[in-house]
């Protein structure tokens, strides 16, 4: 079962079930720099994340676009550099592994990319793309390393002639199913699955979706499921964590989740699925606006611009992302212990406060620069 | 939802689904595993399947084709790109294969016989006097030696035989005509003895004063000084006084009073009337004896003065004419000629050195046989002047000989011209003699040709003269002419394609070269390192290149390099200058490239950085690099061609493409020799439109836009 650790609480002990545990994993990438190189702003694209993936289980990690699933997905396999916090891959840091350790490591996290076409180099074909990297890492004495590459390509439906051949000549099906060999080939524990569907059409989509959940019983891989699509991430998730503008805002088993949706976010979110039925009637939430900058958050809630059940502790407060129902983890003021709205009310009016004098101690200030 | 079909068969299992631990260690194994299941599964029903590979619809029966393969197969589909490949192939065997089967280097010269009309001679008669000094005469004085031409020719005019010459001495000569061009002279130790003059000296008057003084044997006229007066005052010049004429010869103030007389006026004795009648008898000149005496007489303007001849002596011949050896062993002294000349007068023979020789008169000279040999004459003379235009050698008697009788002959009927055969010399291209192999001048029959210009003969004939082959026209032995150094035009065409191709190939390939590297390292690396470069990029972008290069050909110039270290400089200056573009194209291509997500997935895969740039990012950046160098090399051709046309690349004689374009640089080369400059420059155009047809051919195979 998954379950999202408290910092605090993981030990080593624990580590042996969580085969990837974040913690209050940020990554800024700079908007502007100034003329020796310092950034001036930044893109909070993942502003403060943190989740566990139990050995064996699919997470799902839904979004909108631009919420900072992917760069969580590839600051996790350590392909960017983080700004602060840890990522633990079998309780060991990806972060402070040297460069040729980080190396050494790469087979056993993989990563599969949204778009099949441009993730294969044109010029190689097919079986030295998924063999390269066997060789450099060694993952299977030479002589068996033809029969191998057979094998794993037979194990995500390609052929083995397909070996002499060049991305060019696959479709976007085929070439997703070489991207998953060429990860799968390395033998590795954990796959980042970077919106390995979106660019497929809806019936390859099931055949990807569901070779990867055949190779996930059959090798107890273990993945990260980062899409949009609600549908697919149900399909193929044991727990599912929903990002909105870098943070996670709801966290929970597949099952509890879709059944229960705690977050205003969420529950918007799932009222877009579509039901394959006519008659059925469709109990839309519509999010007015789009998703603010991640350059410019708004303050408070990061939500509460287009949230429908704005409070005004949510635009002073942060919301404490917390365990509301066991395993079901949201932020969110509308579950707020008693004691806890009592604290974020007075911080609101406080906050409020503040900004109230500051705005009519700027009045002030106007009106004397103007009387002189 | 989207999963209806699969719902039922892949059973969503909420909860944990750790799976086989086992499998993680090794996934080889579980395949191995799942294999083996496979093929039980297929044992227990073979019947099932057969061979799937033998399917019709089989994708394996589709025949695979690599990137590489498909560009291929795209180029030869494109006529353009096939027309100029074969046009490539043919310059390259052209320039690189030919050669070897052309029998001629670029820089053999070639040379031909040509027959080139040469005035070979001149003859002229001779008018210039030699003096010829008799033995032992004493040296005639200059003033006279200097007069003596001018004093015959005067003589010849007149008519006159004999003249008296005086030098600033006060010694006396006389020339006395002996024949036709022979003249004596003779030292003569005279005085004058008598003279009759149509007027005597009678008296001077000085007007100032005006005092008449008589000479000394005058007698004194009884108003004479009235009438001088009374002439100066009617500016008279002559007057009558009696029966006697009088005439006045002005000197500033004192006039000279001459009277006329009739009578003989002697300087010594007075003789008598026998005297007078000798004198009278020879008054137009000559010599006569009188009282045992030698007296000569000679007219002096209206009257004439009597020398007493008190001896003379013969100082030396005077001749025009010129003596020939037929031996050039044979020295002809002046006593020789001497000798010759007197015996020709006499008609007989003479001694001289101990020899006797034999005089012979013909038409247009004289001949001298030794005694001994009466057949080969030892010399000759005349008055015929022929003598060689230029060059060193000497005519012979024989060659003399024949062209004074044909001269004779044309002066006897009249005619401008003649001609006669005889056998001339042969010139090589440095106009020296050409030699056999028995080191003998080899000599050839020709017409010499005399023709009369005002007296002066000029003998013209033609001669063969080895020469060095220069522009000339397409023949069997030159396919292509031959260019203004005589050099074979198609060879040089060949070597000088050999000189732009391997040029264009090595500055291409440097360029390349450097280009991917700094591009390379620049784009893949980032920072402040492709600031760095990029920097740099642009600087070699700003540099003025054909300044830099004109300087530089003025530095190879005079630092006087060889040829093939000039053309390795050359290749070095222009790769250097180049390679910006390439850099930059590169950098592009990579930063574009190292953004695509395979580059991500090979980091993500853990390959070495190395790796990376070689096996992901080049072969990549590749296509984009052979269309661009393809495209370059028509350009270092054009370059090429443009620094050696200037003079700043390939150096004569190395050949190239523009120094064979240079070797016909005036309009008028241009005009007259378009069998020279245009093959080359057709060349050149063929091969650079070649280039951009496979570049624009290899652009559009490689573009996955273009569909076969």
């Amino acid at each position: 079962m998954a379950e999202v650790m408290n910092e605090t609480k993981t030990t080593p002990e624990t580590a042996g079930d969580d085969i990837i545990v974040v913690k209050d994993l940020k990554k800024y990438f700079p908007t502007a720099t100034n003329f020796f190189g310092k950034a001036l702003g930044y893109v909070k694209a993942v502003d403060g994340v943190s989740f566990t993936i139990k050995r064996g289980t699919t997470m799902g990690l839904v979004g909108e676009s631009g919420c900072g699933k992917s760069t969580t997905g590839r600051t996790l396999l350590r392909l960017q550099d983080k700004t602060s916090g840890e990522v633990l891959f079998n309780g060991v840091d990806i972060f402070s592994l040297s460069k040729e350790e980080l190396r050494k490591m790469r087979p056993r996290i993989q990563i599969v990319f949204q778009d099949p076409f441009s993730s294969l180099s044109p010029r190689l074909p097919i079986g030295e793309i998924i063999g390269e990297a066997v060789r450099e890492h060694g993952i299977v004495p030479p002589e068996e390393y033809d029969d191998y590459i057979s094998r794993i390509m037979k194990a995500c439906g390609l052929q083995e002639y397909h070996k002499d051949r060049y991305p060019h000549e696959f479709s976007g099906g085929q070439r997703q199913r070489i991207c998953i060999a060429r990860a799968l080939a390395l033998n590795p524990e954990f796959i980042v699955c970077d919106e390995p569907v979106s660019a497929l059409d809806v019936s390859i989509q099931a055949q990807i979706i569901n070779l990867l959940r055949e190779l996930q019983q059959e090798f107890g891989l273990t993945y990260l499921f980062i899409s949009h699509d609600l549908s697919v991430v149900e399909h193929i998730s044991d727990t599912v964590g929903v990002m909105y503008l870098g943070n996670m805002v709801e966290y929970a088993e597949t099952d509890e989740l879709f059944a229960n949706p705690l977050h205003p976010y969420t529950k918007a979110l799932f009222s877009a699925i579509p039901i394959p039925d006519p008659d059925a009637q469709m109990n839309r939430i519509i999010l007015e606006g789009s998703i603010p900058s991640p350059a410019n958050p708004p303050s408070g809630c990061k939500f509460h611009t287009r949230c429908s059940e704005c409070m005004e502790m949510c635009k002073h407060c942060q919301p404490e992302y917390r365990e509301i129902n066991p395993g079901h983890f949201a932020a969110c003021h509308l579950y707020n212990t008693p004691e806890m709205n009592a604290k974020f009310e007075a911080e609101a009016a406080k906050v409020a406060e503040d900004k109230k004098k500051a705005v009519s101690e700027g009045k002030q200030v106007e009106a004397v620069e103007k009387a002189k | 939802m989207n999963f209806t079909e699969e719902n039922g068969k892949v059973k969503h299992i909420p909860g944990g689904r750790v799976g086989n631990p086992m499998a993680q260690q090794s996934i080889n194994e579980a395949l191995k595993e799942r294999e083996r299941k496979a093929r039980e599964e297929l044992n227990a029903d073979k019947t099932e399947q057969a061979d799937p590979e033998l399917a019709l619809d089989s994708t394996e029966r589709v025949k695979v084709l690599s990137p590489g393969q498909l560009v291929f197969k795209r180029f030869i589909t494109n006529k353009l790109a096939i027309v100029g490949s074969l046009i490539l192939i043919f310059m390259f065997l052209f320039a690189f294969v030919m050669p070897i089967f052309y029998p001629y280097s670029q820089t053999e010269i070639f040379y031909k016989y040509d027959n080139s009309l040469i005035d070979y001679a001149q003859a002229k008669e001779r008018t210039e006097y030699t003096l010829l000094y008799l033995d032992g005469a004493p040296e005639v004085h200059y003033s006279v030696k200097n007069k003596l031409t001018a004093t015959i020719t005067g003589m010849e005019k007149d008519g006159i035989e004999e003249m008296t010459l005086a030098d600033t001495d006060g010694n006396s000569y006389s020339i006395r005509k002996d024949a036709d061009h022979i003249y004596s002279l003779y030292a003569v130790d005279s005085e004058e003895y008598a003279s009759i003059s149509g007027s005597v000296k009678y008296a001077t008057y000085s007007t100032i004063g005006s005092v008449l003084t008589y000479e000394a044997d005058a007698e004194e006229v009884s108003g004479l000084a009235d009438a001088i007066k009374k002439a100066i005052s009617g500016k008279q010049k002559t007057f009558t006084l009696g029966n006697d004429e009088y005439s006045l010869v002005q000197d500033k103030k004192t006039y000279t009073v001459f009277r006329a007389s009739e009578g003989m006026n002697y300087n010594f004795e007075k003789q008598g009337e026998d005297f007078e009648a000798l004198v009278t008898e020879n008054e137009e000149g000559g010599v006569f004896t009188y009282k045992n005496e030698t007296f000569r007489v000679v007219p002096a303007g209206e009257g004439l003065v009597v020398y007493r001849v008190n001896g003379e002596s013969a100082v030396a011949l005077l001749t025009t004419y010129v003596f020939d050896t037929y031996d050039s062993s044979f020295t002809v002294s002046d006593e020789f000629q001497v000798a010759a000349l007197q015996a020709s007068l006499e008609g007989g023979s003479f001694t001289a050195g101990g020899t006797d020789y034999k005089v012979v008169s013909e038409e247009d000279e004289t001949l001298i046989y030794s005694a001994a040999d009466s057949t080969t004459p030892v010399a000759a003379f005349s008055t015929l002047v022929i003598r060689r235009y230029s060059g060193e050698d000497t005519l012979s008697l024989d060659f003399k000989e024949q062209a004074r009788t044909t001269i004779e002959e044309m002066n006897a009927s009249g005619s401008k011209t003649g001609s006669f055969t005889w056998p001339i010399a042969q010139v090589d291209a440095n106009g020296e003699y050409a030699y056999d192999e028995n080191g003998e001048v080899i000599k050839e029959d020709r017409t010499v040709t005399i023709t009369n210009k005002n007296g002066s003969y000029v003998m013209t004939a033609e001669q063969v003269v080895y020469l060095i082959d220069t522009f000339s026209r397409p023949t069997k032995e030159h396919p292509a002419g031959t260019d203004g150094d005589g050099m074979d035009v198609l060879s040089r065409m060949m070597y000088g394609g050999r000189v732009s191709l391997m040029v264009a190939f090595v500055v291409v390939i440097l360029e390349t070269v450097l280009g991917i590297i700094m591009g390379g390292i620049a784009g893949f690396f980032g920072g402040w390192v492709d600031n760095v470069i990029m920097r740099a990029v642009d600087i070699f972008y700003c540099i003025p290149s054909m300044p830099i290069l004109i300087i530089m050909g003025a530095m190879f110039d005079a630092l006087k390099m060889k040829p093939y270290v000039r053309l390795t400089w050359m290749m070095a200056v222009l790769g250097i200058l180049g390679w910006a573009g390439v850099a930059r194209l590169v950098r592009g291509q990579i930063l574009s490239l190292r953004e695509q997500e395979f580059m991500v997935a090979a980091e993500a895969i853990g390959l070495r950085s190395r790796k990376r740039i070689f096996r992901h990012l080049i072969p990549n950046v590749m296509p984009q690099l052979i269309v661009t160098a393809t495209s370059g090399l028509g350009g270092v051709i054009i370059t090429e061609s443009t620094l050696s046309y200037l003079g700043l690349g390939v150096k004569h004689p190395l050949a190239s493409w523009g120094t064979m374009i240079n070797s016909v640089s005036t309009a008028e080369a241009m005009k007259s020799y378009t069998y020279i400059w245009v093959p080359v420059g057709l060349l050149i155009c063929l091969t650079v439109v070649a280039f951009n047809f496979v570049g624009d051919g290899l652009r559009d195979a490689f573009d996955p836009k273009m569909k076969r």
